[in-house]
């Protein structure tokens, strides 16, 4: 009898899962191809070589800006860092571009807004850019 | 009533297809006028096909077997709006022990949200599932040195409880607004 019952729901649970998988993929699909053409045209050595020469407000809303439209994974992501901190990067443009990056996902915008609608994906993306900007700065006070 | 339905459903589909086209074709289209990015472009959109589709699919049955064994009540309780600092660190642990890009987390939200998860701890989730990541904190530590992970990481917490406090305040905010207007039609009417 339990038995029975698990395998309607257990049938029930993958209906689910095939379901929702079609209504993502072409998001997905989309989303891959915009981050592979984006990071072909703009190789790391060029981000490097920008997130190293800002400095002041403009330069880490810049590189915060850069951390937002980049999608990279962070295990990436910090290697890259640590050289551009040795390239002589300030702590705070640093700290700025990871926190952004993983934070902030403007490539990803569409399908965050298909699944969590308009008003939280906006504002969790702003206001994640300020916050960014807030801890990039308080580190570099106090590191 | 039913068929209405399906007709959106298909329309979606159909503007999903050319969408999808249509990216594939600026994609070619690129390729051709800088063929030297070519190998680059493709290297990237198959590494990153391939980490798609090792976990989409184990993703999927997860909310699947979410969405059908557990129930209402028990998000809610945990993860609902009175579920308080209980509900936060729960939210911050779901959020930081998975593995995985942030995209995958979307449709895991969406789920919990479903399910009567407050939007504060959706939203501490998603933070948290984007950089407060265990294997990550380990490479950052190996990279960046203890001083800059554990001042990161404090920092980012505080923030992301302060952000889904605040971004539940206002999405708050607004549908009260948007009650009172609708309200106010309903009642000339």
């Amino acid at each position: 009898m339990t038995l029975l019952v698990d395998i309607k729901k257990a049938k029930q649970s993958l209906l689910v899962a095939v379901k929702s998988f079609f209504r993502i993929f072409p998001t997905f699909i989309i989303i891959l191809l915009i981050i592979s053409i984006l990071l072909g045209f703009i190789p790391k050595i060029i981000i490097a070589r920008i997130i190293g020469q800002q400095s002041g407000i403009g330069g880490i809303l810049l590189v915060s800006l850069i951390g937002a439209i980049l999608h990279m994974s962070a295990i990436i992501s910090f290697p890259l860092a640590a050289s551009l901190i040795e390239s002589g990067a300030s702590i705070t443009a640093v700290a700025a571009f990871i926190t952004t990056l993983t934070m902030v996902g403007i490539v990803t915008l569409p399908l965050e807004i298909k699944e969590m609608g308009a008003k939280i994906t906006i504002l969790r993306n702003s206001i994640s850019f300020i916050i960014a900007i807030a801890i990039a700065l308080i580190i570099g006070l106090i590191l | 009533m039913k068929e209405g339905k399906q007709e959106k459903g298909q329309r979606v589909i159909i503007r999903n297809l050319m969408i999808v086209t249509l990216t594939i074709v600026i994609g070619i289209i690129l390729i051709t006028i800088f063929p030297d990015k070519r190998v680059i472009i493709v290297k990237t959109a198959k590494a990153y096909f391939i980490e798609m589709i090792m976990i989409l699919p184990a993703v999927m049955i997860i909310i699947g077997l979410f969405s059908v064994w557990v129930s209402k009540e028990k998000v809610k309780k945990y993860l609902g709006n009175a579920s308080g600092i209980k509900g936060i660190s729960l939210a911050i642990l779901f959020g930081a022990l998975p593995t995985g890009p942030l995209y995958i987390a979307f449709p895991i939200a969406r789920e919990l949200i479903e399910k009567g998860a407050s939007i504060s701890n959706i939203v501490i989730f998603l933070s948290a599932w984007a950089c407060i990541k265990i294997p990550q904190e380990m490479v950052e530590l190996q990279f960046l040195g203890l001083k800059f992970m554990t001042a990161r990481l404090f920092l980012t917490i505080v923030f992301v409880v302060i952000m889904g406090l605040l971004i539940e305040r206002i999405i708050g905010w607004w549908d009260k607004k948007g009650d009172k207007s609708l309200g106010g039609e309903n009642a000339s009417f």
